[in-house]
């Protein structure tokens, strides 16, 4: 196994890793070995693994399998891969782009950074779904419990079923419970509140690899969306159930 | 109306932050967030959801396409987060949580919803790819 196979395996786990669609992480790495010796590339990326098989200078046939376990949106990575394997054409060394992929680990915004940002994000789909600005502070409230809850179960590598229900659960007892009290507008705050964890991105990628014929990634990834789904509305609906509220 | 343009510019520069997007990405995709969440209600206006969707997504597949090659940054990252304004992600989680106490009629409303925003989605981005790659194609038959 060269060092050019090493590059391209290694670009195409980061893709994958970061939710990008089946054909960026196959035209990436057809991309980088178009650059080897190597011949007859082929490659095969799933949701859950990655399969690429090259001949080479020898005439021999060599196939390599990466399985892929956790996932997580990760924009930043999939410019910076595309950038390494652009820059190949421009006369990088395959060295320094191994160097470089390698050394991509750092992410560009800090933990309280993201934090913030996600509790704002459900303050601000608050104000959208249509919530009136007096009651933002409610929506300010379960986005900071949302925020921290995210930010301990990231941390603890929790899985993302688990994750999610429990979130979910979380946010919806506090709200019901809350609402017995004061009088807001519950449901908007809890639709807002889930938006960090609804399945967005699964749902696109999925569609746009099905509509370019990727049916095996865009199955798996609509099948994810649906279990987020399903995470999400079993956690909201035991909670609502547990604050209290005849639905 | 501007007041919600605005909610919309600033939601989704939170989404690119929370989706981990490049620094210099932030301000394009809150830019494509306003402008498509612009057209998104004027259609709203005349229209029923399903076609200001489409409108929408339009605008942010156009704006994506645009951005990426004035940037050099892939389309995706200014695909995703104004996507998530009009992504189905909440109706899909409506329509588990109807199945889940039970009531069917809300389940069906919600589920058909989902599936016709999501296929709505999908034809303004897919659409908007081809458009792109037609053009790409005759320009290197001319050149």
């Amino acid at each position: 196994m060269d060092l050019y196979e090493k590059t391209a395996l290694k670009a195409g786990e980061i893709l994958i890793e970061s939710n990008a669609e089946a054909y960026r992480v196959e035209e990436t790495l057809i991309h980088i070995l178009k650059h080897s010796p190597a011949k007859n590339v082929h490659v095969v990326a799933l949701m859950t693994g990655l399969y690429a098989s090259v001949e080479n200078q020898e005439g021999k046939t060599e196939t390599f399998v990466r399985r892929i376990q956790n996932r997580s949106n990760n924009l930043y990575k999939i410019t910076k891969v595309n950038n390494i394997s652009r820059a190949l054409n421009d006369g990088l060394s395959i060295e320094e782009a191994y160097k470089r992929l390698q050394e991509l680990e750092k992410p560009p915004y800090s933990d309280l950074q993201n934090g913030i940002a996600t509790c704002f994000l459900i303050t601000m789909f608050f104000l959208l779904f249509g919530g009136p600005l007096k009651e933002v502070h409610f929506g300010l409230g379960i986005g900071i419990i949302v925020s921290l809850l995210l930010h301990i179960f990231n941390k603890n590598k929790t899985n993302l079923f688990i994750k999610n229900f429990l979130t979910c659960f979380a946010l919806a007892t506090v709200t019901t419970l809350l609402a017995k009290s004061f009088d807001f507008h519950s449901d908007i705050v809890i639709s807002g509140a889930v938006m960090p964890m609804v399945p967005g991105t699964a749902l696109t990628n999925g569609v746009r690899d099905i509509f370019r014929g990727d049916y095996t990634s865009g199955s798996a990834k609509l099948l994810e969306a649906i279990m987020i789904a399903l995470s999400i509305a079993l956690g909201i609906a035991i909670g609502v159930l547990l604050g209290g509220v005849n639905v | 109306m501007i007041y919600q343009v605005l909610v919309a510019f600033i939601t989704v520069f939170f989404i690119a932050i929370v989706l981990k997007a490049p620094k210099k990405a932030l301000f394009y995709n809150a830019l494509s967030g306003l402008l498509s969440y612009f057209v998104y209600l004027i259609t709203l206006e005349h229209a029923n959801k399903i076609l200001a969707v489409l409108f929408a997504a339009s605008v942010v597949a156009l704006c994506a396409h645009i951005f990426s090659r004035i940037l050099k940054i892939p389309t995706t990252v200014f695909l995703l987060p104004p996507l998530y304004l009009y992504v189905p992600g909440s109706l899909i989680y409506r329509a588990v949580y109807s199945l889940i106490i039970n009531n069917v009629a809300d389940f069906n409303h919600y589920l058909y919803q989902t599936l016709l925003t999501a296929g709505a989605i999908a034809l303004a981005v897919f659409g908007m790819d081809s458009i792109f790659i037609i053009i790409s194609n005759l320009k290197k038959k001319t050149s």
